[in-house]
């Protein structure tokens, strides 16, 4: 009988449910043996909690075969072990990161998608791709970028004519959720486009990108984006210095004089998450290419800090006698640190002392250093990663030529701006605070260090990209280390290979997680089966609890080059919709003012614009004729007047380069001009019901 | 038998063992009395009674406090029920792991409406429109016949016109589901032929589960029909068991009176 097995199915599954809930119980005092023994014992404590979750296995094991189940036993587990080769690390790796089938991982991972212009949301521990969420670049499974009003607006508001051409990518770098008090709040997240300067905003209630904002006398961005604590503002600074002339242009020779780098905050609407640049400012900098930054927080909160490197203002030439900029840009000892306040940077705006360049508000340089806006910290040369401690209190800074990193108090920086213990002013008159008056620490960490996460115990992870290995190290008093203990490295793991950023755990806010650290290496060489010569990127997931860091997982990248990364639990974010509420408009996320109900389906035509009221539901269109003649204008207002989570359908015109995504609510209008006669058959792109086969319909476009 | 005594009978109905026991602590002379009047408690008792004609046997009215208490709960239920669903169906399918739910109301059909109606385009089953039974207008003046009942059963209490007044109560839920039968008869059995899929016409059950392509429906009354019985027998056991308690208390008192008499 068929309800008789169905019976012995959900016996079964409940044993393993069981199980899998068994084993992470039997997982917590390993980890604690681990972190209190020495590493030669860690081994033998592995393997005692895989007796006891064989253990486990043999009572659940007899327990399933008394439900009238074919439940795993003991003797079970250990030949899938050995079946699949597996050692028992490994095994032990599988169970800590296996999130069983309709289980839910406990964090998002927002990982940048590098020069494909996207976000990857992955979960962790399972390390699963769940979604890509295109900001700079179209992608036709959502229908962003082929003709949807949404990501036409967006895509079209983020490309300044003036500047660049109709932009269709971006190199999506340092993504930047939004905050709380410091802490991610999960409603919306920020990434900047290194290629082109700009700002994107996904909204994590549909999970759609809203906006794009070019940033005016800016070309390129590394800078950020980090918001400030309470997402008053996203920060997103210049890379490559610009021209400041109106036609953006200037000889190379010219550089010192003509070319500036600027800090941008861009104010941000609480509740459309937008920015709005009306209200934002910038802060003129000096033409050296600023890099990497941070927002303070608790003790530093109203400062920002952005590293910069080529102080030198070399600018290649290896063909004019000049050289290359690899070369130029090293020549100083020592590179600045910019520490912005920003607050006060508010203020001076407020009080109308900015000009108006280019649409922006602009603290000019001067007024900046009159200010006391800007002041700057020597660090050691071509420095990359900076990063503040979840106290705010330590500022760590990478060089990718020092095997150190250096470490900034904030007490000892605000100490130095107040007594102005400068050591002297660069060219431009930015005073320069002494070096051995404001650094905290100097931690030897090993070969071309970057990039630095935290946790919740004092520790520190830093990544070393020539080592190919994650350090481990631990912060001083500030953090709840004291004596002996502080600034020390502890551990040091390998990993495969060359590894640019890392991520813990919301281990960017005042509040970090610990427990893992994801390894974003940028080569995989051997990690992988052949695919092709160009090599998937290389994920790991890394447990930290234990006093050894140990792989758990690798996951490969093959659909970008992600480069930050942040991880928040998931249940942070609790506005993400999983229907939309019937005719809304993604892009205001409220009614639809061409919104169709049944029976309101209709066509208008008003001269050569014709505008067509349409439903999608299972499992047609309506209308499912739309007659047009060449050289009209069409509007189609698209209404999936469906209800039901997934009910999504597509909605393709071949011929005319059109596909959207119809999710379940959603009022999508595809604009173009029937330029092109013919009679064509649109249809639904989603396999959405047991007729979609059938979901079709004509565009006649009359001669 | 006194007044008080027959009170104590009452009282002493509805004592239970602990409570006999304590007694026991207090009073033998007590106890004896409990048990020779637990002996004759199913005895008409003279003092004040109405008569029942057709039953041929002496029963005791009600007291008026009794019955109005009984009648005031009863027509909270009549009238809370008023806005509550009268009948619910919850859809299962594998895709649909949250269930589908429809509720029906006097005055609306509540819940997943329109995906339900989406999905039975497939089965040619016409879409639910409210305005196709008339009969739901009937709904505020089943209430209102409900409370009359009421009314009528607690003035009149026992006899020929409270017994059938309270039968409504009992019947008028059954009658609703009997309607809403028909209506699922009707709505199985007008497929159009031209629909995707071509079912043998089926009458949907108005309790219970129906099965029809992936979905499993199981269907159930909705509260307020439930509330409604629940005043149904509030109106018909009430009064007694509010006697009961009334006597109980007062003969508790009296006892515990005695008790101290004795002891002073």
């Amino acid at each position: 009988m068929a309800s008789d097995e169905t019976s012995k199915e959900v016996v079964d599954n409940d044993t393993e449910e069981e199980e899998a809930k068994a084993k992470p119980t039997a997982k917590p005092p390993a980890a604690k043996g681990n972190g209190n023994g020495s590493s030669g014992t860690s081994d033998g404590t592995k393997w005692l909690v895989i007796v006891v979750a064989l253990v486990v296995g043999v009572v659940l094991g007899v327990l399933g075969a008394r439900l009238g189940g074919s439940a795993a036993s003991a003797g079970r587990l250990s030949d899938v072990a050995s079946e699949r080769g597996l050692t028992g690390d490994q095994a032990e790796a599988a169970l800590e990161t296996f999130v069983a089938p309709g289980k839910y991982d406990d964090y998002f991972l927002f990982a940048s998608g590098g020069h494909s212009g996207q976000i990857h949301v992955i979960g962790v521990p399972s390390m699963r791709l769940l979604k890509t969420l295109p900001v700079f670049t179209s992608e036709a499974w959502s229908g962003y970028g082929f003709g949807s009003d949404l990501s036409e607006k967006v895509l079209q508001e983020g490309s300044n004519p003036e500047k660049s051409n109709q932009l269709g990518w971006g190199d999506a770098h340092h993504p930047a959720l939004s905050e709380k008090n410091g802490d991610y709040d999960g409603r919306f997240i920020y990434i900047n486009d290194r290629a082109n300067g700009r700002l994107g905003m996904v909204d994590l209630r549909d999970w759609k990108a809203k906006q794009i904002i070019d940033i005016p006398n800016s070309q390129t961005s590394h800078g950020g984006v980090f918001v400030t604590p309470n997402t008053e503002y996203a920060h997103i600074s210049s890379m490559t210095p610009r021209p400041n002339t109106p036609s953006g242009y200037a000889d190379l020779n010219e550089y010192k004089d003509k070319f500036r780098g600027v800090s941008s905050f861009v104010k941000i609407n609480q509740e459309s998450g937008k920015g709005e640049w009306d209200k934002s400012f910038q802060i003129e900098l000096p033409p050296y290419t600023q890099d990497l930054a941070d927002a303070g927080k608790k003790v530093s909160h109203g400062y920002a800090f952005i590293n910069s490197y080529n102080t030198e203002m070399a600018t290649g030439g290896n063909m004019e006698g000049k050289p290359p900029l690899e070369v130029g840009a090293i020549q100083n000892d020592f590179d600045f640190m910019h520490v912005i306040n920003w607050e006060k940077a508010a203020q001076v705006v407020e009080q109308g002392k900015f000009e108006n360049v280019n649409g922006a508000r602009m603290i000019r340089l001067d007024t900046a250093i009159k200010e006391g806006l800007l002041h700057f910290v020597p660090e050691p040369r071509n420095p990359h990663g900076v990063d503040v401690s979840p106290d705010g209190s330590y500022i760590t800074v990478s060089g990718k030529l020092d095997p150190h990193t250096s470490v900034y108090s904030m007490d000892k920086i605000k100490k130095a701006i107040e007594n102005k213990t400068y050591d002297g002013t660069d060219q431009f008159g930015v005073p320069i605070l002494k070096l051995d008056e404001v650094r905290e620490a100097y931690v030897e960490l090993g070969a071309g260090p970057l990039h630095t996460q935290y946790d919740a115990d004092g520790n520190a992870y830093t990544s070393l990209f020539v080592e190919s290995a994650i350090a481990k190290w631990t912060l001083g008093p500030n953090a709840g280390v004291s004596g002996d203990k502080a600034w020390k490295l502890v551990d040091k793991i390998p990993v495969q290979y060359n590894i640019g950023h890392l991520v813990t755990p919301e281990g960017d806010t005042v509040s970090p997680d610990g427990k893992y650290v994801v390894a974003l290496n940028k080569w995989s060489i051997d990690r992988y089966p052949d695919v092709g010569t160009l090599h998937p990127q290389n994920f790991q997931l890394i447990d930290t609890t234990g006093s050894k860091m140990k792989l758990l997982a690798d996951m490969p990248i093959g659909f970008g080059e992600p480069h930050y990364v942040q991880i928040i639990k998931r249940d942070k974010i609790k506005d993400a919709l999983r229907v939309y509420s019937p005719g809304t408009d993604p892009l205001t996320m409220q009614a639809s003012s061409v919104a169709t109900k049944p029976g309101q389906e209709r066509v208008e035509r008003n001269g050569k614009d014709v505008d067509v009221y349409m439903v999608a539901m299972r499992s047609n269109f309506k209308p499912d004729v739309v007659r047009v003649k060449k050289g009209d204008h069409v509007r189609l207002h698209v209404t999936n007047i469906e209800t039901a989570q997934d009910a999504t359908h597509g909605f393709a015109i071949p011929g005319y380069d059109k596909q959207v995504s119809l999710d379940p609510g959603e009022v999508i209008t595809v604009e173009f001009d029937a330029n092109r006669a013919g009679t064509f058959g649109f249809y639904c792109t989603e396999f959405c019901s047991a007729l979609h086969l059938e979901m079709q319909g004509w565009l006649l476009v009359e001669p | 038998m006194t007044r008080a005594g027959a009170r104590n009978v009452a009282a002493i109905d509805e004592i239970n063992d602990e409570e006999v026991a304590e007694v026991e602590l207090e009073s033998d002379e007590s106890l004896a009395t409990s048990a020779d009047e637990l002996a004759t408690i199913e005895e008409p008792d003279t003092d004040d009674d109405d008569r029942d004609q057709d039953v041929g046997k002496v029963r005791r009215q009600f007291s008026l406090p009794a019955r109005i208490t009984s009648g005031v709960i009863a027509a909270i239920f009549v009238v809370i029920a008023y806005g509550m669903p009268i009948w619910v169906t919850k859809l299962r399918a594998p895709q649909y792991p949250a269930g589908l739910e429809l509720s029906a109301y006097g005055n609306r059909v509540a819940g997943d409406v329109f995906e339900v109606d989406t999905l039975n385009h497939y089965i040619g089953m016409r879409p639910f429109r409210f305005d196709e039974v008339p009969e739901a207008k009937l709904w505020p003046v089943a209430i209102i016949l409900a409370l009359a009942a009421i009314a009528v059963s607690t003035i009149a209490g026992r006899g020929w016109l409270g017994r059938l007044s309270r039968l409504y109560l009992w019947l008028m839920p059954v009658g609703v589901l009997l309607n809403v039968q028909y209506r699922l008869y009707d709505y199985g059995h007008h497929l159009d032929p031209g629909a995707a899929l071509r079912l043998k016409p089926f009458t949907p059950l108005v309790i219970g589960p129906t099965k029809v392509w992936n979905f499993t429906a199981w269907s159930m009354p909705g509260t307020a029909l439930i509330v409604i019985f629940a005043a149904g027998a509030v109106l018909t056991f009430g009064p007694r068991l509010v006697d009961l308690v009334i006597g109980k208390l007062r003969g508790a008192t009296e006892t515990g009176e005695r008790a101290v008499a004795e002891s002073g």
